[in-house]
């Protein structure tokens, strides 16, 4: 309630003092070459030191006093354009820009403008170009979005090959992962090789790791938030790649009119041509990938946008005469954004995520198959009004309905003695509603406000085992169940999210932000190995499992150097996690219907410093950072035998306190640019032994102390030169080359290292060095 | 079945995408030695055996190789009744402890835990636990392979599935153990004649992988072709086997399983995280101080078979298996080497 009266407080504040003689100035900014509308670009007004960013249709709204003004268009991968204005009314300016072409070729990150990081409030935020991504190297000539984020401070993975990603000590399920506002329940193709997105289809790539706006939720550590390109309402393009392990096309045009737009794209992965070249292996053995995006954009006017979104992901790896694997993910979202008057623009979306994985097994009188998936149904609504160019409020509500099974298992053939078994559905349901505001007191003091309000249930039908008191819960000692009806309510969880975001500026080159961040998570990865893998699966809250609160602290300094050539920043971090779910000693998860005797409750803590230089201009950019962190558990239970390392603080399996990245890039000329990217992590913790016994006349090792070793420390340097066709700014046909070479030393980096017959093994992947070709093309 | 699952999908593909495994040195730790529990209980009678050992450090197997524990006192309970059994040490066998009360026998549904009192005074208990009810086994077939995952060794085998019938209503968990007796060749002792003598005889042969299954996704449904036992073929000559099938309770099936995992561990970031794996006994005052090992309450069937072994040419079977015809009295260079075969074996 005091909440909400400061709130109040604090708009009706920001209203008093307006000056009466002011008009709006809004507009559309689109690509000058695709008509794309572009989001996320920077419009600033000089004289003011104020400014704006542009949503999903790429529409901007300023309310400005009356007078004379230079405003500037900043989008990541654009030239910028500056327009002088007389604003004597109500106005609408409309803006191309055209791509950039070498400029802006920097490695990966830009802030929006050259100063946006230290004038804007945010803090912990990474944008990616995804134009330049194709030229920076990769394994195998994959442009990978995920790959490339762990170049970023605080940002890191349990290996090469793992899925996921670790952000600021944070568990992979931890990251809210959106397409188009649908949330992605597993990045990964090949079991973690490579992602899943489709890096032509992707417009726009931005990671929250710090504070999240409050319209997100959910998870705890992050959110990568990522759009699909719109189809173009002038020409058709087409554009692609082809690589060593797959290629991709992208074709976007006008389908009626230029109403109405279409995008569509496809990857396809040709791993087993890889496969066949060590049949003394894998004879037989069957990889294969792909995935789709689609996107079809009715645009009737400028105030109006309907895009309707779908993506699809398919994976399988079969063994010869053994198991096969399959998992796939598909999102459809169908969102409408509507600008209502100048300063009030909405959102409506409905969307459907969906995740699934089968196993099938052809072992006579075995033969089985498996199945586990996850739907999410989502409904949103959010405002944004701008009533002054010190004020932007945000508000909105969301409904989510999530249905997962956790697991099906099916007998496959008539003679199979495989029975029929199915884990109970988990149905649950979530109502979210939030407001934020984002005052700028005055050119010095921005102050961003959210509140975000959760409120989840666990839904029928439903079996809560009870257990016996007083014993470690187990299948033996329960006393008693009981059943819960269709959409009965089982167990309500929910609470507010306080969401705080500060930036005093010290001078025009440097500033302090400081931010708060409370944020729950429903949704559980079910997952007792080092990696996550795609037979994994999510488990929502329910009366034995409470949801994951995370409350983060985080200050920052950011300064600019010789005219924003130089960008620096220091950020410092405290995340204090309860309720995470953690496993007991050899715990069995898949297929177990009693899977709370299995689990146990754990704190986390996370801390870092994370400091980065940014060149941004020049024939030379690149970036240095680096990242001294921790991320550490403690079990919690009732019962001292159940502890893991007795209970106490022990580090995460990506807990790495020492991570730095050097990139750099260096345009050579003639359309021709040096890439290179350095990387260094401290190894990540492993359990060694500790002794070793006979049981069974079986000599056996003992691991007694969970994740007290680590792994040697991890580092590579990756090269790469890259040819660009393009001669002008408009040339439409183009073709770029990238020649990289990963794991430039051949460096065998520990991938894990494990105990056979008492001799230790280290397991290195990707070991060597890896050269590639890919061949990147616009038409 | 499901172990497919666990099974580091991706062990392959990690190799051939230019991965590579390496030999490397690791700092290893020393910890305080841990004791060690190997005892069984089952329905066929006794002498019932526990033997206590601790645990050394790691890759130092003179550490632990002379652990056994001596002068402890070891009680087995019968704790739904009053009746309890002494295992007194076996001499020839430091660590071995062995019941003499041929009278004590285990009864299936009955409730039985063991009790150790080490010489320094600290008391090991089991958790009490009920003895599941024999599964009888239904049928044993051999089938000869020229694949043997043993290294130096025979590339020649019979292999024997077991075929049951699983109980319906109740939870199982199996155990399978099995021992053959297989004619074997020597050199022999040459007489003064010239000839040589004592050149073949019979010889036990054991397995100790632990094999074991739960009837969860399969309760009711007949168990077959299970593997259990694969008996060394070096020349020709009739297989005697024997197998026991174990009901196990479900503590000790999980026991086995970690077991195994631990066991089969090959690196990926996909195994699951490595832990110890601990049974069912515990220090009495202190229940944080776990033992490690198990103390089995099974119940027990067996079955034996006799394979032929007449259908292989013994002149092939001699150019691949020539090597281990080692020199010597038969009797004495194999185990319990004897001339004749067992008889009456199939108790006919």
């Amino acid at each position: 309630m005091k909440t909400k009266l400061l709130f109040t407080f604090i708009f009706v504040l920001g209203l008093m003092g307006e000056s009466w003689a002011r008009a709006i100035l809004s507009g559309t900014v689109r690509d000058a070459t695709t008509k794309a509308p572009l989001s996320g670009v920077t419009v600033y007004v000089l004289e003011l030191q104020k400014g704006a960013t542009t949503d999903e249709s790429g529409r901007y709204s300023l309310t400005l006093p009356l007078g004379s003004y230079t405003i500037r268009f900043t989008g990541i991968g654009h030239y910028k354009v500056n327009r002088a204005i007389r604003l004597m009314d109500d106005m609408t300016l409309d803006v191309e820009l055209l791509p950039a072409i070498t400029e802006l070729d920097e490695l990966e990150v830009k802030g929006q403008k050259d100063d946006a990081n230290v004038q804007s409030s945010d803090m912990g935020i990474v944008r990616l170009n995804v134009a330049t991504l194709k030229k920076i190297p990769v394994v195998f000539g994959e442009t990978d979005i995920v790959r490339s984020l762990m170049m970023q401070p605080g940002i890191s993975s349990v290996g090469e090959g793992a899925g996921g990603f670790n952000v600021r000590g944070g568990r992979v399920d931890q990251n809210l992962v959106l397409l188009d506002g649908a949330p992605l329940f597993n990045t990964s193709h090949l079991l973690g090789f490579f992602s899943n997105l489709n890096p032509d289809a992707i417009q726009d790539v931005t990671l929250y790791k710090g504070t999240l706006p409050a319209r997100y939720g959910g998870r705890l550590s992050s959110a990568l938030v990522m759009n699909t390109r719109s189809g173009s309402s002038d020409r058709w393009n087409i554009r692609g790649g082809v690589g060593t392990i797959s290629s991709r096309l992208v074709v976007d045009g006008p389908v009626l009119g230029n109403k109405l737009t279409l995008m569509a794209g496809g990857r396809l992965a040709y791993p087993n041509l890889i496969i066949g070249l060590f049949p003394d292996l894998f004879e037989g053995s069957k990889a294969s990938f792909s995935d789709l995006n689609g996107k079809l954009t009715y645009q009737p006017n400028d105030r109006h946008r309907v895009a309707l979104s779908a993506y699809h992901s398919a994976d399988r790896f079969k063994f010869p005469a053994d198991t096969t694997y399959s998992w796939k993910s598909g999102t459809a979202t169908l969102r409408w954004n509507a600008l209502l008057s100048p300063t009030l623009s909405s959102e409506v979306s409905l969307l459907q995520s969906t995740y699934e994985f089968n196993v099938g097994s052809p072992k006579p009188f075995y033969e089985f198959s498996l199945r586990s998936h996850i739907r999410q149904r989502e409904a949103n609504t959010g405002f944004t009004f701008t009533p002054h160019t010190s004020h932007r409020i945000e508000a909105g509500a969301g409904f989510i309905h999530y249905q997962l099974q956790p697991g099906q298992l099916r007998p496959a053939a008539a003679e199979s003695s495989i029975r029929p078994l199915s884990i109970e559905t988990e149905l649950g349901q979530k109502l979210s509603a939030y407001i934020q505001e984002e005052w700028t007191l005055n050119k010095a003091v921005t102050l961003t406000a959210g509140l975000r309000y959760v409120s989840f249930h666990t839904l029928g039908p439903y079996t809560r085992y009870l257990y016996e008191a007083g014993a470690p819960s187990s299948p033996e000692t329960i006393t008693d169940s009981i059943s819960y009806g269709r959409g009965e309510r089982v167990q309500q969880y929910g609470g507010w999210e306080p969401r705080l975001a500060l930036r005093i500026g010290l001078g025009p080159q440097q500033s302090v932000k400081l931010s708060y961040n409370r944020s729950r998570q429903f949704l559980h990865l079910i997952s007792n190995t080092t990696a996550i893998s795609p037979v994994d699966f999510w488990k929502l809250s329910d009366p034995f499992v409470p949801p994951q609160v995370a409350d983060q602290y985080s200050i920052g300094l950011f300064r600019n150097w010789k005219d924003n050539m130089f960008e620096t920043s220091v950020e410092a971090y405290y995340k204090d996690i309860t309720n995470l779910v953690e496993y007991r000693n050899g715990a069995e998860l898949l297929l177990n219907p009693y899977l709370e005797t299995a689990l146990l409750s754990a704190l986390g803590k996370a801390y870092g410093l994370e400091l980065a230089v940014n060149k941004t201009k020049g024939r030379l950019t690149g970036t240095f950072n680096y990242t001294y962190s921790r991320s550490l558990l403690a079990t919690r239970t009732a019962f001292a035998s159940e502890a893991i390392n007795r209970g106490e603080w022990y580090p995460t399996l990506f807990d790495r306190p020492h991570m730095a990245n050097l990139t750099g890039s260096y345009q050579l000329g003639k359309g021709w640019t040096y890439s290179a990217n350095f990387t260094y992590t401290t190894g990540r913790p492993n359990t060694y032994p500790d002794g070793q016994y006979i049981v069974n006349g079986i000599p056996m090792i003992n691991y007694s102390q969970r994740n007290r070793d680590r792994l040697p420390d991890y580092h590579r340097l990756d090269m790469s030169f890259s040819y660009d066709s393009r001669r002008t700014r408009q040339q439409t046909r183009y073709s770029i080359w990238a020649f990289s070479v990963y794991n430039f030393y051949g460096r065998r980096n520990p991938y894990s290292i494990y105990f056979q017959n008492f001799r230790s093994y280290q397991l290195s992947v990707f070991g060597s060095i890896i050269p590639s070709v890919t061949w990147n093309f616009h038409y | 079945m499901l172990k497919a699952l666990q099974k580091p999908l991706l062990f392959l593909l990690v190799a051939y995408l230019t991965g590579c495994v390496e030999e490397i040195r690791v700092p290893i730790r020393s910890t305080e030695p841990q004791l060690v529990v190997e005892g069984r209980i089952t329905s066929a009678g006794g002498p019932y055996t526990v033997r206590l050992s601790r645990s050394g450090n790691y890759n130092a197997p003179d550490s632990y190789k002379g652990s056994a524990v001596t002068g402890a006192k070891v009680q087995i309970f019968e704790t739904t009744t009053d009746r309890r059994v002494d295992l007194l040490p076996v001499d020839e066998q430091p660590g071995l402890y062995q019941s003499q009360d041929s009278t004590f026998v285990a009864r299936a549904g009955q409730s039985y835990e063991v009790r150790i009192e080490l010489p320094e005074g600290k008391v090991f208990v089991s958790e009490p636990e009920t003895m599941p009810k024999a599964v009888p086994v239904q049928n044993l077939t051999a089938r000869f392979t020229t694949n043997t995952g043993r290294v130096s060794d025979t590339p020649f085998g019979y292999e024997i599935f077991l075929d049951t019938q699983d109980q319906p209503d109740q939870s199982n968990y199996y155990r399978w153990t099995a021992h053959s007796v297989i004619r074997r060749e020597s050199i022999g002792l040459r007489d003064f004649g010239g000839f040589f003598h004592k050149k073949f005889c019979w010889t036990p042969v054991f397995d100790n992988d632990i094999l074991i299954y739960a009837d969860t996704y399969s309760n009711g449904q007949p168990i077959r072709e299970q593997y259990v036992y694969q008996s060394p073929v070096y020349i020709v000559g009739k297989h005697f086997v024997e197998v026991q099938q174990y009901s196990l309770t479900r503590e000790a099936y999980q026991y086995w399983r970690k077991f195994n995992e631990q066991r089969q561990r090959i690196g990926t970031i996909f195994d699951p995280i490595p832990s110890p794996v601990y049974g069912n006994v515990y220090n009495a005052a202190n229940p944080t101080e776990r033992a490690l090992g198990l103390f089995e309450v099974a119940g027990v069937s067996q079955k034996r078979l006799v394979v032929p072994g007449d259908t292989l040419s013994d002149a092939y079977l001699k150019i691949q298996t020539f090597r281990y015809v080692i020199p010597g009295d038969c009797r004495l260079v194999f185990y319990q080497g004897n001339e004749m075969p067992p008889q009456n074996w199939l108790g006919q």
